[in-house]
C-alpha cells in the first residue's frame, strides 16, 4: 500500500473514531455537574459579574460562543453544553496538526490525537459545562497557528483562549515569553491580535457591569487566594490528578513517554519552546494558586505533556524504541479510558441529588456543593451552606420536626448516615454522597 | 424510686444528652474546610459576627461570645437609629440569658434590616449605576441566609423580587454603548415585594 494511500485509511479511520466519540458525546444530557455551570447558563442570557452571572472574571468569550450556539438552539445549559462538548472535539485534530507540523512522522501525530480523544479526563471536561475545553483547544490550535508562522491569528487565539478562561493568561504569558527569546520579530504581530480581542472582551463586561466590574474582581481575587484558590499544595491534589490521567498507572506511562522524548526533542524549534513555557508556567501557576478542590485546572498540562512527547518521540533518533513507547502510550491510554470512563450516558451527580431531594418540602439541607443550584430547583428546601458553619451546626441540632440531610464531596461518618451515593460519571467529576442526620446520635 | 432520686436520675440523663448534643456538634460538620462559596467573599461585620458569636456559645464561652458581638456594634446600632430596631439591647439581653437561639434570631433581624438598608440606599442612587448594584448584590447575601427561616413561598418570591431589583438597575454600556436605563418604578414595585416578602406576619 502507497504511504497516500495508507495516509487517506488513517485519516478515515480517526474520522471515523471522532465521529463516532462525538455521537457518544454529545448524546449526553445537559446536566448541570457545578454551580460555575449554572452561572455560565445564565449568563447566556443575562451577563453581569456582579450577579454571579457568570462569576469573575466573566469568561466572555465562552459566554458569547455560548450565546452565538443559543441563538440557534434556543436552550441555554443546551448552549453551555455544546460550547464545551464541541471544543473538547476539536481538541484531538488541533494536537494532530501541532504534532505532525513539527515534522515527524504521521504516525506519532495519530498516536497523539488518539491519546487525546481517549484521554480519560476528556469527557469529564467536555461535559462539565465550564470553559476549561474551550481555553485548552484554543491554546492548542494558537500553537498551530505560531508554528505556520501565522503570528496574528495565533495572537487572536490566544485572545480568545484567555478570554474564555482566563486563567490562560499564564499560558499566554508563556508564549510572548517564547517569541520574546527566539522570534522576537512576530512578537508584535502576536500581541496585535492578542490586545484586539482584550479591548473587544473588556468591553463586553464593562458595558455589563461598568467601573462597578473592578470593584468585584477586587473582592473576587480577594476570596480566591483566601477562601478558594489556596494553591493544590492545599489539598489532597494528587490522588485527583491521577485519576484525571486515568490511574497511576497511565500517567507513569506519560511521565515516562515525556522524560524518554524530552532528550531528543529539538526544544528550539518555536512551537516546541512554547509549548514547554506554558507547560511550566502553567504547573506552577495550579500548584501556587489554583482551587485544590477542583483537579480538572490540570487538564491543559496532561494535553501540554501528550503533544511534547508525541513531538520529542517523533524526533527520537531511536525509531524503534521510540514507536515502542507511543504504542505503550496509546494501549496504556485505551486501557485507562475504558476502566475508569463510565459509558453510560447519565446526568451529572448534582443534578442527580437533585432528583433525590424532590418531595422533601421543609426538608434542611446542608450542602456545600452546588449551593445556588439547590436553591434555585428546590426552594421547598431549608438550605445552608456550611462556610457558615457554626448557624448551619445550630440549625442542624434545633431541628424537631423535619429531617437534616447533608450534600457533601467527601466521605462522612458520626452522626450522618449516607442515603444515596451519586458516583461522577468521569474522572475529574465530583462524587456526591447525599447523608441523613441520625434522629438518635447516641 | 423517691421524687429526689427520679430528679437526680433526670439531671444525669440530661447531661449525658448535653454531652452527646456536643459530640454531634462537633462531628455535624467537621470537613466544613473544604467549604467554599463565592458569594462568602468580602467582609460583612454583621454575617462574620453571627458565626463568631455562635461559635462561641456553643464552645461554653460567653465572654468570647459577647467580645465576638461587639464586632457587630457599629452596625447595630446604625441599623438601630436608623430602622426603628433595638437590637443592641436585644443581643445584650440574650447574651447575658446565654439563649442562643434567641442570639441567632436577633442576628437575623440584623439581616432582614440590612436587606432594608440596602435596598433603600439602591433606590436612592439608581443613576449611580456602581453603587446601586453593588448594594442590591451585597444585600443578596443577607437574603441568602435568611431564606431558610422563610416560609415557602416567600422564599421564592424573595429570591425572584431581588433578581427584578437587579433587572431594574439597567446596565451602563461602554460609553453609551449598549447600555440601559434603571426603571425607578420597576425597582420600586420589585424592593416593595422584597421586602413584604421578608417581613410580612
Amino acid at each position: 500500500m502507497s504511504g497516500r494511500t495508507s495516509g487517506a485509511a488513517a485519516a478515515a479511520l480517526a474520522l471515523a473514531l471522532l465521529l463516532g466519540y462525538a455521537f457518544w458525546l454529545l448524546g449526553h444530557p445537559a446536566s448541570l455537574p457545578s454551580d460555575d455551570a449554572l452561572f455560565f447558563v445564565r449568563a447566556v442570557t443575562r451577563f453581569s459579574v456582579l450577579e454571579l452571572s457568570p462569576h469573575f472574571p466573566g469568561y466572555p468569550a465562552f459566554v458569547l460562543a455560548a450565546r452565538g450556539i443559543d441563538a440557534l438552539q434556543h436552550d441555554p445549559a443546551r448552549s453551555v453544553f455544546l460550547t464545551g462538548a464541541l471544543a473538547a472535539l476539536s481538541i484531538p485534530p488541533a494536537l494532530y496538526f501541532w504534532v505532525r507540523g513539527a515534522g515527524v512522522a504521521p504516525g506519532f501525530a495519530w498516536v497523539a490525537a488518539v491519546c487525546a480523544l481517549f484521554q480519560p479526563s476528556l469527557p469529564g471536561v467536555a461535559v462539565s459545562m465550564l470553559s476549561d475545553p474551550l481555553g485548552i483547544a484554543l491554546a492548542l490550535w494558537c500553537l498551530v497557528a505560531v508554528q505556520r508562522e501565522r503570528f496574528g491569528v495565533g495572537g487572536v487565539l490566544m485572545g480568545l483562549c484567555v478570554a474564555a478562561r482566563p486563567s490562560c493568561a499564564v499560558l499566554a504569558l508563556a508564549l510572548f515569553a517564547a517569541l520574546l527569546a527566539l522570534r522576537r520579530a512576530a512578537l508584535w504581530t502576536c500581541a496585535l491580535g492578542f490586545g484586539a480581542v482584550g479591548a473587544a472582551a473588556a468591553a463586553f463586561v464593562l458595558a455589563a457591569d461598568g467601573l462597578a466590574y473592578f470593584a468585584e474582581g477586587v473582592r473576587f481575587t480577594a476570596g480566591h487566594f483566601e477562601i478558594w484558590g489556596r494553591g493544590a499544595g492545599a489539598g489532597s491534589w494528587l490522588r485527583d490528578v491521577l485519576g484525571l490521567a486515568g490511574g497511576a498507572v497511565n500517567a507513569a506511562v506519560l511521565a515516562g513517554a515525556l522524560g524518554f522524548a524530552l532528550r531528543s526533542l529539538q526544544a528550539r524549534a518555536l512551537a516546541t519552546a512554547a509549548a514547554l513555557c506554558m507547560a511550566v508556567a502553567y504547573a506552577v501557576w495550579i500548584l501556587c494558586a489554583q482551587n485544590p478542590d477542583s483537579a480538572r485546572h490540570a487538564v491543559p498540562l496532561l494535553f501540554l505533556a501528550l503533544g511534547i512527547a508525541a513531538i520529542g518521540l517523533g524526533q527520537s533518533e531511536s525509531r524503534g524504541l521510540a514507536a515502542s513507547v507511543a504504542a505503550l502510550l496509546f494501549a496504556s491510554t485505551l486501557q485507562s479510558f475504558v476502566s475508569s470512563v463510565d459509558r453510560g450516558q447519565r446526568a451529572a451527580p448534582l443534578e442527580r441529588a437533585s432528583a433525590e431531594l424532590a418531595g422533601r418540602a421543609g426538608t434542611l439541607l446542608i450542602t456545600q456543593w452546588g449551593v445556588e443550584w439547590m436553591r434555585e430547583q428546590h426552594p421547598e428546601l431549608r438550605i445552608f451552606d456550611p462556610y457558615y458553619a457554626a448557624s448551619a451546626r445550630l440549625a442542624a441540632q434545633s431541628e424537631t420536626k423535619g429531617e437534616v440531610l447533608r450534600l457533601s464531596t467527601s466521605p462522612l461518618a458520626g452522626p450522618w448516615v449516607a442515603l444515596r451515593e451519586l458516583p461522577a460519571r468521569f474522572p475529574g467529576e465530583k462524587s456526591l454522597t447525599l447523608y441523613a442526620l441520625r434522629a438518635d446520635p447516641g | 424510686m423517691t421524687e429526689s432520686g427520679a430528679s437526680q436520675a433526670r439531671a444525669r440523663i440530661g447531661r449525658t444528652r448535653g454531652v452527646a448534643l456536643a459530640l454531634l456538634a462537633c462531628a455535624l460538620l467537621a470537613r466544613e474546610g473544604q467549604a467554599y462559596s463565592y458569594s462568602a467573599a468580602g467582609a460583612e461585620p454583621l454575617i462574620d459576627a453571627r458565626e463568631a458569636t455562635l461559635a462561641a456559645l456553643e464552645a461554653k464561652d460567653p465572654a468570647a461570645a459577647r467580645k465576638a458581638s461587639e464586632a457587630a456594634r457599629a452596625e447595630l446600632d446604625y441599623l438601630d437609629q436608623h430602622f426603628g430596631t433595638e437590637l443592641g439591647k436585644a443581643l445584650d439581653a440574650a447574651l447575658a440569658a446565654g439563649d442562643t437561639k434567641r442570639v441567632d434570631r436577633i442576628y437575623l433581624e440584623g439581616f432582614t434590616t440590612e436587606v432594608r438598608r440596602r435596598i433603600a440606599a439602591a433606590g436612592e442612587n439608581l443613576k449611580d449605576y456602581q453603587s446601586a448594584k453593588t448594594l442590591v448584590v451585597r444585600s443578596k447575601r443577607f437574603l441568602d441566609l435568611v431564606s431558610p427561616q422563610l416560609p415557602e413561598q416567600r422564599r421564592a418570591s424573595a429570591q425572584k423580587a431581588l433578581a427584578d431589583c437587579l433587572a431594574a438597575l439597567g446596565n451602563p454600556g461602554v460609553f453609551g454603548v449598549g447600555a440601559a436605563p434603571p426603571d425607578p418604578a420597576a425597582f420600586e414595585r420589585a424592593a416593595a415585594e422584597l421586602l413584604r416578602s421578608l417581613t410580612a406576619p
